[in-house]
């Protein structure tokens, strides 16, 4: 690997490369890094295309390249400000007018020379040709920006933060501005020679984005882009060496590779740890759904396995036997060998758990919150994937440990212990025996709705009439009410009626 | 005052700040016509007007932000260029990148830059009193959170907790209170009272009467031109509010009643 590594540099031509490539990654990343920021990108490659012109002029006249370069780059970004100043013309259809309109004639030059100058080496850059002028240009610039970063780094970062309070606060922001410009320029220019102006603002805004997603303050993100720009020119050069690929493109695609690596993988925004992070919480909320739902067919009496949870889930049998085996790994359940289902002490605790959250977030949403009660079952159940457990005992403090939710079911003490009351459906109540409401089934918000406006609710004393055809007469505070059977099997009620709980809801 | 400008309360000591015939036109479109008035040293001044009003304009105006077409803008008798280390300035939220990679601690340092000075860095003493404004704001324990994910209220408090560290005078607030929760209202309006109470001056452009009204010694009643200047007790007539805006409603609370204006 070392030998590897070092045989190239055996040339004189690669140490001279090397030594580009290290230079023009550090400075492409250092300007990078106010390129993102400020939202330069586009203006960086216009400034780059502007550049051809400058080049030719320099080349007719006998002139070193670079003087023509950084001045007809400057001369169009200063047009692409007047345009913008002077027109309703805005600033993106300003920079394709100008850099295109620069471009051309530079080709056009070009196409008018007597001579030759090599056109794809402009573009597309080889460092593998580097001459010692452009190592001294490339090292001249390079000693330029970080000299102007050091002294200016405060100011810097002030002006592309916030300008205006820059401004108010006596910067000179128009020569801030100006200066970047400038230096942005002689960067381009310097680093045509390994990437070519095409390429070069790749080199500019893909080391500094890369760093940009991974860290979170400025001089974190110049110094991450800096690392990583050298690396990206460096393995490029290698490539280029041994693969025979062109110099530029290879480094533009090693940090293409890294950005994407990043956009991925960064530890705090990568989308692959935000799409894994967003399936584990739908599989932990739907791992708490189905202890829930295990718990409810417990409490019923019910039989409880793979059909029953997916009936109550709504999901396939398949998926809610896959769920069962994972809550049985989690220690939540039980499994018996005829596929019938049992909540461990520790999933019971946790099932109690969960509902006691539940309960009192009906209880809060009802009594702080105004919200009728047809509606908090849902918002609740929104809310209880949510909540830590002191957050739940919070709510339960603030709302004076209430023992039952707004529907009548009663809150599980915070041990997990549930005092279901000794209550039946109220259609197998016997008639003409006086019985109070104990709870109401809290899932069907048509029924809420129905009982609410006929008053009826946990603490409601009726009594049941004979009825018939499918209706159910009740006699509530000496009126008759008549509701139809669907409402009244989501009624329970006490036979020996029980301390008063007040209506609540809407 | 040499100008005609219409000044509605007598000011009792020097002004700390001066604008005299303040003029400004986008695109020889006036904006603000000969606008004059002053602010004395520890008062709370607040510019109200409709949308369009040039409240904003004003207060870019006189900071030098936007061009003046004629008139003065004077801080602590010298001309607002020569006395900019006087001035805080707290921009409208809509003005700043809140993707930029900086923490809460490092935006209330840049109110120090000035004082540190040109090619030196912020000192262990600058870092402490950052802190210590971080914490006068309620936002101990966020020095390192990157600007962006704190909440809108959060943000408005590291800017004001800026404009702090730049140890001012004269303290500028666009629309401090858009956007921002209740504790964040309450917390700036308890510093401006303290400012005020150091003799520091604050002006700031505000939508809402009320609070204008409860916070403010002076108001700027503000509609292209100034239509009128003074404590809140005397501009706030029907009479002035009706020609401050227009054909629009507006309501306030006077005596302990509620008074709306119309046209």
């Amino acid at each position: 690997m070392t030998a590897w590594l070092l045989a190239p540099l055996a040339y004189e031509f690669m140490q001279r490369a090397l030594l580009t490539s290290v230079l023009v990654g550090v400075i492409c990343a250092v300007m990078g890094s106010y390129l993102i920021v400020k939202r330069w990108a586009l203006l960086g490659d216009a400034i780059s295309h502007a550049v051809l012109p400058g080049v030719v002029i320099a080349y007719i006249l006998g002139i070193p390249y670079f003087a023509g370069a950084v001045v007809t780059g400057l001369a169009t970004a200063l047009g692409i400000g007047y345009v913008e100043r002077n027109t309703r013309i805005k600033s993106d259809a300003a920079m394709g007018i100008m850099f295109i309109g620069a471009f051309a004639m530079g080709l056009a030059l070009i196409s008018r020379v007597p001579g030759h100058i090599d056109v794809h080496h402009i573009l597309f850059g080889n460092v593998l040709g580097v001459r010692d002028g452009d190592l001294w240009l490339a090292a001249a610039t390079g000693g330029l920006v970080l000299a102007v970063v050091a002294l200016l780094y405060k100011e810097l970062l002030m002006w592309s933060f916030d300008p205006t309070a820059a401004q108010v606060s006596g910067l000179p922001v128009r020569a801030l501005h100006y200066l970047m410009m400038l230096l942005l320029s002689v960067t381009i220019v310097a680093s045509m020679q390994a990437v070519g102006i095409v390429l070069v603002v790749a080199m500019l805004v893909t080391p500094a984005s890369t760093a940009f997603l991974m860290t979170r303050r400025f001089n974190a993100m110049m110094g991450l882009a800096v690392v990583l720009g050298v690396a990206a020119s460096v393995t490029g050069l290698y490539l280029s060496y041994y693969a025979n690929v062109a110099s530029g493109a290879a480094m533009v695609l090693v940090s293409t590779a890294m950005f994407m690596l990043a956009m991925l993988f960064s530890p705090q925004e990568g989308l692959v740890w935000q799409a894994l992070q967003r399936r584990r919480r739908a599989g932990r909320i739907q791992q708490e759904d189905a202890l829930k739902a295990l718990h409810e067919l417990e409490e019923r009496g019910t039989r409880a396995d793979a059909g029953a949870l997916a009936a109550s889930l709504g999901i396939e049998r398949g998926r809610a036997q896959a769920l069962l085996r994972r809550l049985r790994a989690a220690g939540l359940v039980a499994l018996a060998p005829d596929g019938s289902a049992a909540l461990t002490g520790a999933g019971l605790r946790k099932a109690r758990g969960l509902v006691r959250t539940h309960r009192l977030w009906e209880r809060f949403l009802t009594d702080a919150g105004g919200r009728p009660w047809d509606l908090v079952h849902d918002e609740a159940h929104g809310l209880e994937h949510y909540t830590p457990p002191e957050v739940a005992e919070e709510l339960a403090t603030r709302l004076g440990h209430p023992r039952h939710d707004p529907h009548g079911a009663p809150i599980p003490s915070v041990e997990g212990i549930l005092d279901a009351p000794a209550d039946r459906p109220l259609v197998e109540a016997e008639t003409g025996a006086e019985v109070r409401v104990s709870r109401v089934d809290d899932e069907n918000p048509r029924v809420l709705r129905t009982l609410a406006r006929l008053g009826i609710g946990p603490g409601t004393v009726l009594t049941p009439l004979p009825g018939g055809n499918g209706r159910v007469v009740l006699r509530v505070g000496g009126e008759e009410l008549e509701i139809d059977a669907e409402t009244a099997r989501h009624i329970r009620v006490e036979v020996r009626p029980g301390p008063a709980q007040g209506i609540s809801g809407a | 005052m040499t100008s005609n400008g219409r000044i509605g309360a007598a000011q009792p000591a020097t002004p700390l700040l001066e604008v005299s015939n303040l003029t400004v036109s986008y695109q020889r479109e006036p904006v603000l016509r000969a606008v004059s008035f002053s602010c004395p040293p520890g008062a709370v001044v607040g510019i109200i007007g409709p949308n369009g009003a040039g409240k904003s304009t004003l207060i870019k105006a006189v900071l030098g932000l936007v061009p003046r077409e004629s008139g003065e803008v004077r801080v602590g008798g010298l001309p607002v260029d020569r006395a900019r280390d006087r001035i805080a300035y707290v921009p409208q939220r809509e003005d700043v990148d809140w993707d930029f990679p900086v923490t809460a601690l490092d935006v209330v340092l840049m109110g120090r830059y000035r004082q540190v000075g040109l090619f030196r860095r912020p000192g262990p003493r600058d870092r402490a009193l950052a802190l210590e404004l971080l914490e006068r704001v309620g936002l101990e324990g966020f020095a390192q959170a990157r600007i962006g994910q704190l909440s809108g209220g959060q943000q408005q408090r590291v800017f004001v907790a800026r404009a702090l560290a730049q140890e001012a005078d004269l303290f500028f607030l666009d629309e401090p209170f858009v956007g921002v929760d209740a504790a964040t209202e309450r917390i700036i309006l308890e510093l401006m009272a303290q400012l005020r109470r150091a003799g520091r001056t604050i002006v700031m452009v505000n939508h809402d009467l009320g609070v204008v009204q409860d916070h403010c010694d002076l108001v700027l009643l503000l509609n292209g031109a100034v239509v009128a200047f003074g404590p809140p007790g005397e501009v706030f007539r029907p009479d002035l509010l009706r020609r401050t805006y227009g054909g629009r409603l507006v309501a306030f609370e006077q005596g302990g009643s509620r008074v709306v204006v119309g046209p």
